[in-house]
């Protein structure tokens, strides 16, 4: 019954398919339904009203939640970005966001996936707090895409310790589904953490100076947490991210280094790997085939 | 399935009086074990790939029976039928074992755009026609029985020529289909659209029935609003003791979505739809009374 029935459809009888494209149209509008003489007259076609509301006005009660229901899931999912534009401004990237990206997905978790994107040419942004705000959202949709990314299947350990002292140069490491690793020129986890506090107050989350910084973004216990990396373990974990292995990313990072430092180095990878380890970083490991 | 159609609840069990599983709860079900029946939870929170949500789920059904309700399906769209939401949502069954799956009688827009709302369809044969063959598509795929609520609704259309009964009971007998019959919607659209909401309660096909939904809403000045918002109102509980009387024994959900109060308020109000339950079930004809 089901092989039959996958990717069936029915075909909708043309006069349903004009009325909710008509409706579907009005619901996206800004401005009232109500305040348009034309609109109201179109609707009072199609829509009955009642001796308390116009068929306009009864547009306009679906109208007004299209957007009160979408620009609330936009301001939870980029808290840090409303506090550092403020709310007027932020409503405004909102709106134009979605009169750009109408919701398409049955799940509102995809809701803003592409105002990062949006952002970057969005004309109605204040031009000094552009880059710190591309940055702001990169860093916010990542929360929304680690906190419910696919749990792996837990490591072998016996695996590991089964594997013999050369295969490790060849392995590659797979990264768990929900560790992301990346670069931004502001402080955004610091930001982010001062627009919690702002919401209490209502202030506006300043600018600081610009700042590199490395972060890796992963879940443990079901919550998501950020770590700052120096700059040689995000190249590091981000080459293993890519699928290089273990030696050549090692290598990649302690070329044109002294011989001191590449021992200081070797200490710090030994470290870093540890922590990467007890986090659940590393979700499965492939040793490469001897040359 | 029309095998079954001819009996009570279209022979799907009565699990008694269910909540809606909601996040500021999670904690104090998953430490205390309250005694609920079941839970009901929103289908598309758990499509996903892992994390908190999916974790919260597995505990749930570890202790609890549930429900799956979904609020995106858009049967009543004229958009294609959402052939990648329909095979999470298949897939997410297999996880539950849901005894039904329902989703509201509604479209959430068009143009291949979902606007996320549960917008009312024109009450036409047409629309009953086309409605329930997606309807039925979707059931044979799931292949768990498919129940539609009615939803609260505050625009109606000229084109219109059946009652909102007459079109959820046609779209249910003509796909073979349960019905989630929301008591608070049917008072909410009632007063908006100024309809006898017992003709509606008496009017649906009664053995169809396999759940009902009890809420609060708010009242506005024009209009009232279905927020999920409060306790039921007395008129909601009336209805809600007519419809038993009509169809015997259902399972019956509280449902809280707004200002949600805490866990002891919300358990409270399912004792109270469980002792106006026994009650009408009491008063009501013997062949209705007993449960299976």
């Amino acid at each position: 019954m089901t092989d039959g029935t996958f990717g069936r459809q029915a075909t909708p009888p043309p006069p349903l398919t004009e009325l909710q494209r008509l409706l579907t149209h009005a619901f996206r509008q800004e401005t009232a339904v109500a305040d348009d003489a034309a609109q109201s007259a179109l609707f009072a076609v199609h829509v009955a009203g009642n001796d308390r509301l116009s068929p306009a006005e009864q547009v306009d009660i679906y109208r007004r939640q299209f957007w009160l229901r979408h620009e609330e899931v936009l301001e939870e999912d980029y808290p840090g970005l409303a506090a550092m534009l403020g709310s007027g401004p932020f409503r405004e990237l909102s709106v134009a966001f979605l009169a750009a990206h109408p919701p398409r997905d049955p799940n509102l978790r995809d809701l803003g996936a592409g105002v990062p994107a949006f952002l970057a040419t969005f004309p109605g942004i204040d031009e000094t707090k552009r880059r710190a705000a591309l940055d702001m959202a990169r860093y916010e949709l990542a929360f929304v895409d680690v906190f419910d990314a696919l749990d792996p299947p837990p490591l072998d350990a016996n695996k590991l310790t089964a594997l013999a002292p050369d295969a490790w140069e060849r392995s590659r490491l797979v990264l768990s589904p929900w560790v992301r690793r990346m670069r931004f020129d502001y402080p955004v986890h610091r930001m982010r953490l001062a627009a919690r506090d702002a919401k209490e107050t209502g202030d506006l989350v300043p600018i600081p100076e610009p700042q590199p910084v490395h972060l890796a973004l992963f879940r443990k216990a079901l919550v998501v947490h950020f770590e700052e990396l120096e700059a040689d373990a995000f190249v590091l974990l981000d080459a293993l991210g890519n699928g290089e292995t273990l030696l050549a990313a090692c290598e990649r990072i302690a070329s044109g280094k002294s011989e001191s430092e590449a021992q200081i180095l070797i200490g710090k990878i030994g470290q870093w790997f540890r922590f990467w380890a007890a986090n659940g970083f590393i979700a499965e490991v492939v040793v490469g085939e001897r040359r | 399935m029309s095998a079954a159609s001819a009996q009570k609840r279209l022979g799907l069990p009565d699990l008694g009086i269910g909540l809606g599983m909601r996040v500021p709860h999670y904690e104090h079900i998953f430490e205390h074990k309250p005694k609920v029946d079941w839970f009901e939870v929103i289908s598309e929170n758990f499509m996903i790939g892992g994390g908190r949500p999916v974790k919260n789920l597995e505990r749930a059904l570890a202790d609890y029976r549930i429900v799956q309700h979904g609020v995106s399906l858009s049967i009543g769209s004229t958009n294609p039928l959402d052939w990648d939401y329909l095979a999470k949502l298949k897939a997410l069954l297999a996880k539950t074992g849901s005894p039904w799956v329902s989703d509201h009688l509604c479209w959430a827009g068009s143009d291949c755009l979902n606007l996320h709302d549960l917008l009312p369809l024109p009450y036409t044969e047409e629309a009953v026609k086309y409605v329930a063959e997606r309807a039925r598509i979707v059931q044979d795929y799931l292949e768990t029985r498919f129940v539609i609520e009615n939803v609260s609704s505050y625009m109606t259309y000229t084109s219109s020529t059946l009652s909102e009964w007459q079109f959820v009971s046609a779209i249910a007998d003509e796909a073979d289909l349960g019905i989630l019959l929301d008591v608070n919607n049917i008072y909410v659209s009632s007063q908006n659209h100024g309809f006898d909401p017992n003709a509606y309660v008496d009017g649906v096909p009664h053995h169809r029935v396999v759940q009902f939904h009890l809420a609060g809403h708010t009242r506005f000045e024009k209009y009232i609003i279905d927020t999920h918002s409060g306790h039921v109102i007395d008129e909601v509980w009336a209805l809600y003791t007519r419809a038993l009387q009509r169809t015997g024994s259902v399972s019956t959900l509280i449902e809280w979505d707004d200002e949600i109060p805490p866990f002891e308020e919300l358990a409270a109000e399912a004792e109270k739809a469980r002792e106006i339950r026994d009650r009408a079930l009491t008063a009501a004809e013997p062949s209705l009374r007993a449960r299976p």
